[in-house]
């Protein structure tokens, strides 16, 4: 079997940081556009929720401060899959140009390339005032946290982020399947910013949809009524459950998507 | 003995390709039911190449040249067939094989196209784990022969064609593979850039003993390079061997180019031949092969000759038969 | 999405903001239809365009540049229409919002703001594309340009929930004039005296952009040539 080389691939994955650190700061009056663009959607979503906070007290069961740890936590884990997933964007471009062969042909794990081959750094620099932000409004809200929830909180975010990963894998295998994931991407990241808001407000099928299709549910709602000390939609077994599986599935499509690609049995 | 590089027994690659009929009316159609065609990109082709040859691949445009170095690279799966490459079965696309052979297409770039080159260079360090001091011996030697040592500075997006082909040549040669695939790695570059590219490659076959699997547009190219070559035509191979034997097989024709004296007339002349071409005296004839010589001398006896020479036709006119022939 | 937040919002409470839950749903679907149609432009990759050279091949023909895009533009909003009007029909199904036409006075300016909005979108679009002429990095300015919007042209929610101070910066921006205020028309919340002074704004808006966009395609193409793309 392969024999793992975690070394060269933390290099490989640090040179890919580096590059695209570089080409941000090649384009930096761009960059620094994107970031206020970004700094005025998480603002703007702040203001919005404040506004909700002030009028109305109860939002379908949860308090208005409770709404507020959602969002946050979406914002979080959004933000992480953009820094590290940010070349799943690009990649159905490079099937098309044929630079996927490329990829292909190189001593080093496809699937590893085409899911972090581009960090996107506006984000990882985002990610500084946004975490800050995100502290400092958690710490004036009126929740109460155990040390219990939060370990669990903990590990379910990371299984957030195995789902997120699963996700982008999907994208790439459409990518492969059709060199064509705009459409996809697009609808994906609609769906996702509905995670913005605990999934238990919205109706079915809408609902079950984003537990078990797309599992943004699993991914945010989850982990965060854990938090807080709600008796969650779902059991952790059962988000964690979806999440390895999910994953697991995920990596068969794409060896199932690669064998297609380079004409396996057609 | 000299060692098997590559062997190919019996290679098949057929795809299936959906036809549309013209039309909105054939799109929607197609919605639902598509008429599948196969198409044999390679069908049935075999070879071996020995350790340090240079073999050109000759073939029209989706003759199955590119298909072929795909699946020598582990990219495509072969429908039939074998294929070994340094004893490996590329479609495992093992790491270690992976590390011992290079692809370049000229058509596609694989540098970061905002940033300097070096970058570029940096990351398949990494990645083909080239140790420090061997990546600079390599960078450097590359870098003089191709005289890019200059511009590895420079955002790749702002270099020129054959700047920026010189480049990919490098990153792809950093790791010193022992075998090379280059799919039309002169295409669009002026003839200057071409002549320093082939000297490059003829070079670096000769210093690495590197074995190299050419295709290219350009009959100069595999001319210069290309003691071997495959012609391929329709996923068939159609000829393996030395290119020089080719005119022994296929010309039908020689040329006979002669400078007479004023007074004979195109008509005259016609008797012997095909005219190609005639002007102050000087003309240029075109004659069966077994007869050029045999009508070199009618020509003289009948006619005031001050020169005459007998010339085998141009390789890329005998080639251009072949396939026209085989199109009928 | 806003649907079902605000669907939930109200659901403990039948008047928030000063919208009843019925009129907000129908904001919010007449907003998001509106948008679709007026946002969307078929002029979102110009400036890349421009800074390939890939408009080299128009700017041959005999054509007037503009009239061309205006077309493609046209063709666009035809087919995506067709799209949404499938998406809104399913959308109507299930949430079922009051819709009720105003006076058909009031029906006809709506018509009219309609494709002033139309058209200043599109001026706003060429005005973007205008970018490319100097530069490739158009993906920053447009990003921006499209998270302002998403919360000024009142997708997410109408305007006049924000604080009074907010409401009136966003006035002196184009952005509610893009479809905001539209709605607002067409749900009869605007006075005749408000109908007057924001016609006359938007009337305002589409000329200074209008020119404004008019000066600086001359000058980018001034600058096109000489660089010889």
């Amino acid at each position: 079997m392969k024999k793992l080389r975690l070394k060269t691939y933390f290099n490989v994955w640090k040179i890919f940081g580096l590059n695209a650190l570089q080409e941000t700061l090649i384009n930096r009056g761009s960059n620094i556009l994107f970031m206020v663009g970004k700094i005025l959607r998480f603002s703007f979503s702040l203001i919005f929720l404040y506004l909700i906070k002030t009028t109305v007290t109860s939002f379908a069961g949860y308090t208005s401060d409770q709404m507020i740890v959602f969002f946050l936590t979406y914002q979080f884990i959004d933000l992480t899959s953009q820094i590290f997933y940010r070349g799943v964007y690009v990649f159905s471009g490079k099937v098309r140009s044929g630079e996927f062969d490329f990829l292909l042909s190189k001593p080093i794990n496809p699937l590893f390339r085409a899911l972090t081959g581009k960090p996107d750094i506006n984000d990882a620099i985002f990610m500084i005032p946004s975490l800050a932000v995100s502290f400092y409004i958690f710490s004036k809200l009126d929740v109460v946290v155990s040390w219990q929830s939060l370990l669990w909180y903990l590990v379910l975010l990371i299984n957030g982020l195995l789902i997120v990963t699963t996700i982008n894998i999907l994208v790439l295998v459409i990518g492969i399947l059709t060199t064509e994931t705009e459409g996809i991407i697009w609808i994906y990241r609609d769906l996702s910013s509905m995670g913005r808001f605990p999934v238990e407000i919205y109706m079915q099928p809408l609902k079950f949809i984003l537990y078990f299709i797309i599992p943004i549910g699993m991914m945010i709602t989850i982990p965060t009524e854990v938090l807080l000390g709600i008796n969650p939609s779902f059991s952790i077994v059962a988000t964690m459950l979806v999440g390895v599986s999910s994953f697991v599935v995920s990596l068969k499509l794409w060896e199932w998507a690669l064998k297609k690609y380079s004409g396996v049995g057609s | 003995m000299q060692k098997i590089a590559i062997k190919v027994e019996n290679l098949k690659k057929y795809f299936k390709v959906y036809k549309k009929e013209p039309g909105l009316w054939g799109s929607i159609k197609s919605l639902w039911k598509r008429n599948y065609e196969t198409v044999k990109a390679v069908d049935d082709v075999s070879f071996e190449i020995t350790e340090g040859e240079i073999v050109g691949f000759i073939g029209q445009n989706g003759a199955g040249k590119t298909t072929t170095l795909k699946m020598l690279s582990g990219l495509l799966y072969p429908t039939q067939g074998q294929s070994t490459v340094l004893g490996f079965n590329p479609w495992d696309r093992k790491p270690k094989f992976q590390k011992q052979f290079a692809l370049v297409m000229g058509q596609k770039n694989q540098l970061w196209w905002d940033l300097p080159a070096i970058e570029s260079f940096h990351l398949n360090k990494a990645i083909y784990e080239i140790p420090d001091k061997k990546f600079d011996e390599t960078l450097a030697k590359l870098a003089k022969i191709l005289d890019v040592e200059d511009i590895l500075q420079i955002q790749v997006r702002k270099l020129s064609l054959g700047q920026r082909m010189k480049c990919e040549i490098i990153a792809a040669l950093l790791h010193n593979p022992k075998v090379l695939f280059l799919d039309e790695p002169t295409i669009g570059l002026d003839v200057v850039m071409q002549k320093i590219l082939r000297d490059f490659i003829k070079q670096y076959n000769k210093e690495f003993g590197a074995t190299i699997i050419l295709t290219s547009h350009y009959m100069g190219d595999v001319k210069e390079l290309c003691e071997r070559v495959i012609i391929i035509d329709n996923g068939h191979k159609i000829y393996d061997g030395k290119l020089a034997d080719i005119i022994n097989k296929y010309a039908r024709n020689k040329i006979l180019s002669l400078t007479l004296e004023n007074g004979v007339t195109k008509n005259e002349l016609s008797k012997f031949g095909t005219v190609k071409s005639f002007e102050d005296g000087r003309t240029t004839l075109v004659v069966p092969r077994k007869d050029a010589t045999k009508i070199a001398a009618k020509i003289l006896n009948q006619f005031k000759v001050h020169d005459l020479n007998i010339e085998e036709v141009p390789i890329e006119t005998v080639i251009r038969e072949i396939f026209g022939n085989k199109n009928k | 999405m806003s649907l079902t937040v605000w669907t939930v919002i109200f659901t403990s409470s039948n008047d928030a903001f000063g919208y009843s839950r019925e009129s907000m749903i129908t904001y919010i679907f007449l907003i998001a239809f509106l948008q679709s149609i007026i946002i969307s432009s078929s002029l979102n990759g110009l400036a890349s365009r421009i800074y390939s050279g890939e408009i080299s091949n128009h700017l041959l023909k005999p054509l007037n540049i503009f009239a061309l895009f205006a077309v493609q533009e046209i063709a666009d909003k035809f087919k995506n229409t067709f799209f949404l009007v499938l998406e809104t029909l399913f959308l109507f199904l299930i949430f079922k919002p009051i819709i009720l036409f105003p006076d058909y006075k009031i029906f006809l300016i709506f018509i009219a703001w309609a494709f002033g909005g139309l058209i200043m979108n599109f001026i706003i679009s060429l005005l973007f594309g205008s970018l490319g002429f100097w530069s490739p990095q158009v993906w920053g300015p447009q990003f921006l340009f499209f998270m302002i919007l998403e919360f000024t042209a009142g997708k997410l929610f109408p305007l006049d929930i924000l604080p009074k101070i907010l409401q009136k910066i966003i006035y002196l921006t184009p952005f509610p004039y893009l479809s905001f205020l539209q709605i607002q028309l067409f749900l009869e919340r605007l006075s005749a005296d408000e109908i007057i002074k924001h016609s006359i704004v938007m009337i305002f808006w589409i000329i200074t952009l209008g020119l404004i966009t008019k000066i600086i395609w001359k000058k980018g193409l001034r600058s096109f040539e000489s660089v010889g793309r």
